[in-house]
């Protein structure tokens, strides 16, 4: 089964014929992980950096920021099973696009509010497609782990 | 208006300090930049070679905590005090920033050489100074103002 | 199998966030060293087995250039690869630094993945010799 995860949306699943996708990842970010172990995985597109300027949108939809997202996508796949140590984690987006600002910022900004909140929890990327001027779809195969990035008519494998 | 470099450094500034402390810096203006009762310290970073110059920055001490703790990943409240440990993830700044800047402005050919760099304690007078001096970038770091230049030649 | 590593540079900052990128990428560390500059790097060295050198080049008292320099006459300190781990971006200083046997370089700021891939693949070369 199919799970579009939208605009500052989260899906986590322990299914293994789902494919967990998100489309038009511009200057926002996508994480997925997934645990081979537990055979557990999830997606979140984050659309901010930073929740302190909307705790109130936060608490409603963590998935919008990626400082409330990571935690929430992470806490959500433990729920099912998952361990931080076996987690295999993948981005794609942070794209330099102009934003609603008239800046082309928030890609960047996304980006490196990820690494912030990877370094502190002792965590590595394992594969990402990030930065560029490009939109990105990004796709988690539950059944094989698998993350494919769509982009410009290609189709890689993070 | 900032010298030459100005544009050059106020992005390489900008992208440093994303990518080194995961912080975000926006240019200021200058008129809304307080003088007050804070403790302020410059960083200077020379190089010489092909081209030579100085870069650097002030800024209050309040910023180093902070800086420290997003490179080290771990918590602010870890480091309470300033002293030479907080202050050398901004002195590790600021070298960073003089790198990634020789390249941006002088291209990848030139051989420059760069040395340590040195911290100062300024006061208020040196700082406002500074903010009065048409060479120097305002940027608001997390709700701490911090100027940074060059001059090169 | 676990490994020595030396980690050379004068900010003590770039050393701990270099010593937590060994960490987070399993690198099986047996001794970390660590230096300020290249002149403690070489005293190291000299009393030391050491499987792979992490350096700076601009370093007060003794820099990266001349450390290297120094550990090329000698017979031992020779055959111990170098990474160099540096803000600086000149072309020439990097191919000079590549012509005296540096494995690999490293521009701050850097993502710890990049580092993990070089030590990776430099000890796991050193493995399969």
């Amino acid at each position: 089964m199919n799970h579009i995860v939208g605009i500052s949306e989260i899906k986590v699943t322990d299914q293994e014929d789902d494919v967990v996708l998100t489309y038009s990842l511009g200057s926002c970010l996508g994480i997925t992980i997934y645990d081979p172990v537990a055979r557990v995985g999830g997606m979140v597109h984050c659309m901010l950096p930073l929740s302190k300027i909307d705790q109130v949108k936060a608490r409603k939809k963590p998935g919008m920021f990626v400082d409330t997202g990571i935690p929430a996508l992470f806490e959500a796949a433990y729920r099912l099973g998952a361990t931080k140590e076996r987690i295999i984690l993948k981005a794609a987006g942070a794209s330099r696009i102009l934003d609603e600002k008239g800046t082309f910022k928030i890609g960047d900004r996304n980006y490196a509010t990820l690494r912030k909140i990877l370094w502190k929890n002792n965590i590595l990327i394992a594969s990402e497609d990030v930065g560029g001027a490009v939109s990105r779809t990004m796709y988690l195969e539950m059944d094989t782990g698998r993350v494919i990035i769509k982009s410009q008519g290609n189709n890689t494998e993070l | 208006m900032q010298n030459e470099y100005g544009e050059v450094l106020t992005e390489v500034f900008s992208d440093t300090l994303l990518r080194y402390a995961f912080m975000f810096g926006d240019e200021f203006p200058k008129d809304e930049i307080s003088v007050d009762d804070a403790d302020y310290l410059s960083i200077t970073v020379g190089f010489s070679g092909e081209r030579s110059g100085t870069l650097g920055i002030s800024t209050s001490t309040d910023l180093c905590a902070v800086l420290t703790s997003n490179v080290l990943g771990n918590d602010p409240d870890d480091y309470e005090s300033f002293d030479d440990s907080t202050s050398d993830a901004l002195k590790e700044l600021i070298n960073v920033v003089c790198g990634q800047f020789l390249t941006a402005a002088f291209g990848e050919d030139p051989v420059i050489d760069m040395s340590p760099p040195a911290v100062s304690e300024i006061d208020e007078a040196e700082w406002k100074s500074l903010i009065d001096n048409k060479d120097t970038i305002s940027f608001m770091i997390e709700d701490v103002p911090a100027l940074v230049y060059v001059s090169a030649e | 199998m676990s490994y020595n590593i030396l980690v050379v540079d004068d900010s003590r900052t770039t050393r701990a966030v270099i010593a937590k990128t060994l960490k987070l990428a399993e690198v099986p560390v047996n001794e970390l060293y660590q230096a300020e500059n290249g002149a403690e790097a070489l005293e190291i060295l000299n009393g030391n087995w050491v499987d792979l050198v992490l350096a700076d080049i601009n370093m007060p008292v003794m820099d990266g250039v001349e450390m290297i320099d120094r550990m090329s006459k000698d017979g031992l300190m020779k055959t111990v690869p170098v990474v160099i781990v540096s803000t600086e971006g000149s072309k020439t200083r990097i191919e000079e630094m590549r012509s005296k046997g540096v494995r690999a370089y490293v521009r701050k700021p850097f993502a710890p993945e990049v580092v993990k891939k070089i030590v990776g693949d430099i000890l796991g070369d050193q493995n399969a010799e």
